[in-house]
């Protein structure tokens, strides 16, 4: 690490491919563990349900991928969903219009009170948190600048989404 | 960025892993088996923190201790976190810092960990069980105290500038957040 300054993405881009998740928050830099299987499991579903609803403007893609959300904060969601004409070839180098997280031990706290007010202060619309333990869905919608609970759905409770898109999803079907 | 490649290879991190950080004038600390690695700070927050560390340890009784950063505080196995300035009791500390929860931890806020210190680590220590989190924020300056009732954290006190804060946990005393400012000509 460079002597003491706050980082930056280009920081970032020089540390090594070690199986870690880097993410600069403010100049900070959080390093987290490599999720296990059922948490891939999980996400996989998710982004075979959002893909097969996606209108055509409109592109899912998963993580690892760099959302930059400013020259000191680049974050790696889980499954993120942005306008096509967005994404260059290294990243996502404007807010997305849905971050989706899958919860692990490491990351419970991180997804559930840092990243959500990042992506609230750069103007995510959505954000989804799914429990793979609990078989919990949660969305938030930005209103006034701030994230409002419009749905929590557990077990076989079928949810709709209005954004980014209409897509249903039940959290039983998300397990394999 | 060769210290980088001293990180264990896809596991969640340990106190063990931080003994291998490099002494870089970065803050290394661990939440919840994340590394999280924060700026030095700058000269005008260690100096805010040095005037609260000394109205702290004038009022502080002979039981208790008030240290300031870096000293480990280790919340559990995956948490290993070093606030600004923490108050525990003497006979707690071993010689690699504190094993165990404090009665207070302050956090001086720095554009680089904001984010970190409000909602991280405020909620990291609520879980915890430390009785008392203040926050300073040196743009104003501001004095943010949030206390544990019934295991949430509910804030008690928010003064700016001359207002008084006359706290009675974990001891009495009297915070007026301007006059933690140093003044320079």
């Amino acid at each position: 690490m460079p002597w003491s300054r706050p980082l930056t993405r280009a920081d970032l881009d020089e540390l090594p491919d070690d199986g870690h998740r880097y993410e600069l928050i403010d100049g900070s830099v959080l390093i987290t563990p490599v999720p296990h299987v059922a948490h891939q499991a999980v996400l996989g579903r998710v982004l075979a349900a959002l893909s097969a609803a996606c209108p055509s403007e409109l592109e899912v893609l998963p993580g690892p991928f760099n959302v930059t959300l400013g020259p000191a904060t680049s974050l790696q969601p889980d499954l993120v969903v942005a306008r096509h004409d967005d994404f260059t070839e290294h990243d996502l180098p404007v807010a997305p219009l849905l971050v989706v997280e899958a919860l692990t031990p490491h990351t419970r706290r991180l997804d559930l009170t840092l990243k959500p007010s990042c992506y609230a202060a750069a103007g995510t619309a959505s954000y989804w948190v799914i429990d793979p333990d609990e078989l919990t869905l949660t969305a938030w919608e930005l209103m006034d600048g701030a994230y409002v609970e419009v749905a929590h759905v557990t077990g076989n409770d079928e949810w709709t989404a209005s954004l980014p898109f209409p897509v249903t999803l039940t959290p039983a079907t998300l397990r394999t | 960025m060769d210290t980088m490649t001293l990180l264990p290879q896809g596991r969640p991190l340990t106190r063990d892993d931080l003994d291998a950080m490099p002494d870089d004038g970065h803050r290394y600390e661990i939440i919840d088996g994340v590394l999280v690695v924060t700026p030095a700070p700058s000269t005008g927050h260690q100096d805010l923190v040095r005037q609260l560390f000394l109205v702290l340890s004038a009022a502080c009784p002979d039981e208790l201790e008030v240290y300031f950063a870096p000293l480990e505080v280790m919340l559990s196995e995956d948490t290993v976190i070093e606030p600004d300035l923490l108050v525990a009791r003497s006979d707690e500390f071993t010689g690699r810092g504190l094993p165990g929860a404090p009665l207070l931890a302050v956090e001086v806020l720095s554009p680089g960990t904001r984010r970190i210190d409000l909602v991280v680590k405020r909620s990291r220590l609520e879980a915890a069980g430390v009785p008392s989190y203040w926050v300073v924020d040196p743009e104003e300056p501001t004095l943010t105290v949030w206390e544990l009732v019934e295991g949430h954290y509910v804030e008690v006190a928010h003064v700016a500038c001359q207002e008084e804060y006359a706290a009675t946990s974990p001891f009495p005393v009297t915070i007026v957040p301007a006059r933690l400012r140093r003044h320079r000509p």
